[in-house]
This record gives structure tokens, sequence and C-alpha cells, in this order.
């Protein structure tokens, strides 16, 4: 068992934040992170030089300080890359980890004083007709792999709703792709509507950048759909056929009006939530945020969840984009160190009281962007009888249906009677749509429910079991 | 850039080239190879999130099955082959 002060889980933005304030107090702090590079998803350090395309500026800047940051600290941190969490213990304050090395992996148990969270997002997936064949891509897979100059396919349809399609179309566009078009569920009127929140909170750096990508892709002369969703996708000889059907009021699909797209790709996405995998396996306190529709962890302004010692910072607890979640992790590692004795509980107060007042600005803008992802309802209309739900376990809406039809009241009963959620993925897609398609399909009020997290969080060999 | 750094894989028997600190799965996909494996019903999969939770993109890896190739870097020589999540083989771990 190796021993440690802070454990952090999560090497992006956040996790870095938490252990270079925790490591100016003097505490020693492990990192483990999942990928080679450290940096999460917009600040990963590439050290194999495979970054193929032009960082934004302040992407730029803010990855300099903080890799600058840590390495002042760095003789106090310890930092275990490509490595998995599979098991964490909240009362005890320890962890397991394995390596990824298909032929070496060996699993490490960290025993800590405290715990930083900062396991960032997923994609919010919502299924529609052909989403699971070979080159449907969700867009934060599909970015990844373009920053790193990876292109399949030449040309590209982008749909589904919020600012990372923006995000994506501007790199295809910087890689020499063709963009199809870029269709999403946001009406003009509603793109209008939340613009104007963002000038509101002050964003024009979010504004003027979001311009810039809008611009660009104008230029390019790209067909931009806005209040249309991807209804489907079917495999056309090589490439790929998407229909689009335009969304009427309130969202509602409207199938006279639906149009043929061809690509060689598709990305998808409506927005990001949570990854509370984690949080939940550690036994924190969860609940169902009704405005963001999505399951978080409950945290005080500390950043404290329900268990002692343990925090969550950044995406992981809400999404709120990388700024925001540095400023949180800065919090959860003051306070981590407070709760372990490295900091007067003071000081740790009038440390963390900037950065406090900062998260509240920061925080209102994490949300304004969240709004641009949200669907409406409807857009569970456009999923068909066949549609795969549970992608691993290869179920359909029917079966669900069959399943509510044989007396299924809640998801546990449908994962019973169908293997829903019992796959690879353990829930983590099927699980956000399962409980809004159950009260769709059940025509009762259903409380949102979440699966019961079990380990390994991630896949492990027999050999990590030996301890 | 070291020479060292460009090696060939091997996808279902046919060499690729590749470059240290690549993953599988971005081999696959500079290639036009979209397809990872044939789940239990016969349907095609492949890459979806790109990082490593969907477990959609895996395949054979150097005859150890399941592995994510989005996750998994390439060395000189990585054999992978394409997944029949019906006929797993466990031999391999005899050894």
């Amino acid at each position: 068992m190796q021993k440690t002060d802070l454990i952090v889980i999560g090497g992006g933005p956040a996790g870095i934040s938490a252990a270079v304030e925790a490591a100016r107090q003097g505490a020693g702090v492990s990192i483990i992170d999942e990928n080679k590079d450290l940096g999460g998803k917009v600040l990963k350090k590439d050290d194999q030089g495979l970054a193929k395309l032009p960082v934004e500026p302040i992407e730029d800047k803010t990855k300099k300080e903080l890799f600058a940051e840590l390495k002042q600290v760095e003789k106090q941190v310890n930092i275990y890359s490509g490595s998995e969490v599979w098991d964490i213990n909240g009362q005890d304050l320890n962890v397991a980890f394995s390596s990824k090395d298909t032929k070496d992996s060996s699993s490490i148990n960290l025993q800590g004083k405290s715990m930083v969270i900062a396991t960032g997002a997923l994609e919010r997936a919502i299924p529609f007709p052909g989403w699971d064949q070979p080159g449907v891509f969700s867009v934060g897979g599909l970015n990844s792999l373009v920053k790193r100059g990876v292109l399949p396919g030449k040309s590209f349809l982008v749909a589904g709703s919020g600012p990372l399609l923006l995000l994506l179309a501007n790199n295809l566009i910087k890689a020499g792709a063709d963009i199809s078009a870029v269709v999403q569920t946001s009406s003009n009127f509603s793109l209008f509507r939340n613009s104007w929140k963002l000038i509101k909170t002050f964003s024009f750096d979010k504004l003027l950048l979001g311009s810039k990508y809008l611009l660009k892709i104008r230029a390019k002369k790209i067909p931009v759909y806005n209040g249309y969703a991807l209804a489907e996708v079917k495999a056309k000889s090589k490439k790929k056929e998407a229909t689009i059907v335009r969304l009427g009021p309130g969202g509602k699909p409207l199938n006279s009006s639906k149009r043929q797209i061809e690509a060689d790709s598709i990305a998808i996405s409506y927005g990001l939530l949570p990854d509370t995998t984690l949080t939940r396996l550690c036994g924190c306190r969860h609940f169902y945020d009704q405005q963001r529709k999505y399951w978080r962890v409950n945290c005080d302004l500390n950043m404290q969840t329900s268990v002692p010692k343990v925090f969550a910072a950044g995406d992981g607890v809400a999404i709120k984009g990388y700024l925001a979640s540095s400023v949180e992790g800065r919090i959860a590692g003051l306070r981590a160190c407070a709760a372990m004795g490295h900091l007067n509980q003071q000081v740790a107060d009038s440390k963390s009281k900037p950065l406090k007042v900062k998260m509240h600005r920061m925080s209102e803008v994490g949300l304004a962007i969240d709004e641009l992802s949200r669907t409406g309802k409807y857009i569970f209309d456009l999923i068909s009888e066949q549609t795969i739900i549970c992608r691993c376990e290869e179920v359909s809406l029917g079966d669900i249906r069959r399943a509510v039809q044989n007396g299924a009241r809640d998801i546990e009963d449908i994962k019973r009677q169908t293997r829903l959620a019992m796959g690879h993925c353990q829930g983590r897609f099927c699980g956000q749509v399962v409980n809004e398609l159950l009260e769709n399909l059940s025509a009762d009020k259903i409380e949102p429910q979440l699966f019961t997290p079990r380990i390994p969080a991630r896949p492990i060999s027999f050999k990590d079991l030996d301890q | 850039m070291d020479s060292n750094d460009i090696f060939d894989i091997f996808i279902d028997g046919r060499a690729m080239k590749a470059q240290k600190g690549q993953t599988i799965a971005e081999v696959l996909l500079s290639n036009s190879i979209t397809t990872c494996r044939r789940t239990r019903k016969g349907r095609e999969r492949g890459v979806y999130c790109g990082m490593g939770v969907c477990h959609e993109c895996r395949m054979v890896v150097d005859k150890v099955p399941n592995v994510r190739t989005c996750m998994t870097y390439v060395h000189p020589g990585t054999q992978v082959e394409t997944q029949d999540d019906a006929r797993i083989d466990l031999s391999y771990a005899k050894d």
C-alpha cells in the first residue's frame, strides 16, 4: 500500500489546480490520470508532438501557466499517468488503480488522508436510429482525434446541440475537412436568447469565440440548420446518409420537413454531463438537477461532498468549462489541506474567499453555456422500436417496452429483464436516458434513479485482484 | 523526428504505418477503418466516445480480447484483430 496526503483523481484543469494549491501548503499529492498526458481534454500536454492544429491563444496561455505552477511544486507531486482508478473507498480514503498496458497491468493501492475527485465530463448521448454504427462519433471524441490530425473521412456532418458543435466544426475546418452541414436543435430565437444570457454574465470572451467560429462556418458556405435534429443515419455504400428533421413549436419534429444529407462520418452530441462514476462508488450523495437535466454530486461551496475529507471539483461536479474548473480545483485543494490539518481553517477561509467570489460569477457562465445544449423532450420521439438504447447489450426501445409490459416498474427491473446497463460501459450511456424512456413508456411519474455502482469502475484483469 | 518513431503495426494481418504516441484507434481511423468489432448479434461497431468509457472500440490486441483501442498506444509490431464478440478466444489466458 503506497501512501500520500492528498489523492487527486483526474489530472485535468481542476485536478492539477487542486494539486498545486495543496502542494503549496506542504501536502504530499498524488495525481492519478487515465491518459498519458495530463491536462484533460482542453489543456492536454502534448509530449509526443502529435497535436496538429493551431491552439486558441487563451487555451495555450492557460495551459502554459498551469503546467508552470505544477512544475514549481513537482517535488511534492507524484503523477501516475496512464492509470485508471477502479476502486475507491471514501471511508478509508484509499483507491486502487491500474495501468492500461495490456501485457503487464499491475494494480496499485494508494492510501491518502483526503481526496479530490475531478474526473470531468461525459457526452450526453441521446439515441436515434442508426446511432450505433461505425462512423458515427461523439463530438468530443471526434474533436480529440481531429486535434491530433486524425480524419476518418473527408466530409463530416456535425449534429446535436451545444457549443461543442461549433468547436468541432472549427477544428474540422482548420484540419482541411469538408463539412456537409452543421445541424443543431436550438432555433434561431433560442440561440439569440442564450447569447443575451452570455452578455449578461459578461462572457464576452465566449461570445467572441462563438462568433468567430460562426463567421468561419458562414465564410466556408457550410449549410447551418438551426432548429433541426438528426433523425436517422443509414449506411450508403462507403458513406453515410443522414436524415435531418425540422423541429416545430415546442421542439416537436415536423415529419413533413425531412432532408437527406450525405457525409463520410457523423458527429453527434447533446452537450456534456458530469461523470459521477467514482463519486457514486465513493458513497457521496447525489441529486438530480432538474434545471440542467443531469445527476450530480452534492457539494457545498467548499467543494466538500457528503463524505468527510472527500472533495470534488470541475466538470465532474457540474459543467462549467476549464477556466471555472481550475478555480474550483483550487478551492478543493485548499479545503482538503484544511481537512487534513495542513492548513488552519481561518487561513483556508481567507484564501478560498476570493476564489469563491470568482466561482460565483463563473458558474453562471457555465449554466448559460449548458442552456445552449438544452434539447426538448420531443427529441425522444425520434427513437424507433428498433433503435438500440443500451449499446453494450444491444437492448432496443422495443425490448424496454416489452419489459414494462411485463411489469418492469423501475430501471433495476428493466436491467434484470433486458440486461440493460449490464455490459461493458455499466450504464454510462443508457443510464442517461432510461429514466426518461421509462416515464414515457409507463405513463407514470418516475423518480429519476441511478444504477447501483459496482467495482471495477474500469476494466481490470484477474492479476490486478491479486493483492 | 526519430526514425524509431514510425513503425508497422498489423491490423488483421495487414501492415500499417503507426507513429509512437498514437493510439491504435488513431491508426485505424487515419486509414478509414471504422469497424472494430462485431457484437454478439452481429452488428458492426467502432469508436464512439474516443475516451475509454463506451468500450465500443474494443478489439483483440496481441491476443488479448476486449482491449479499448482508443486508450491503447501502439508499439512496434502490435497485432490488432477485429473482434467477434460471439467468439472470444480465451486460450491466451492459459499462459
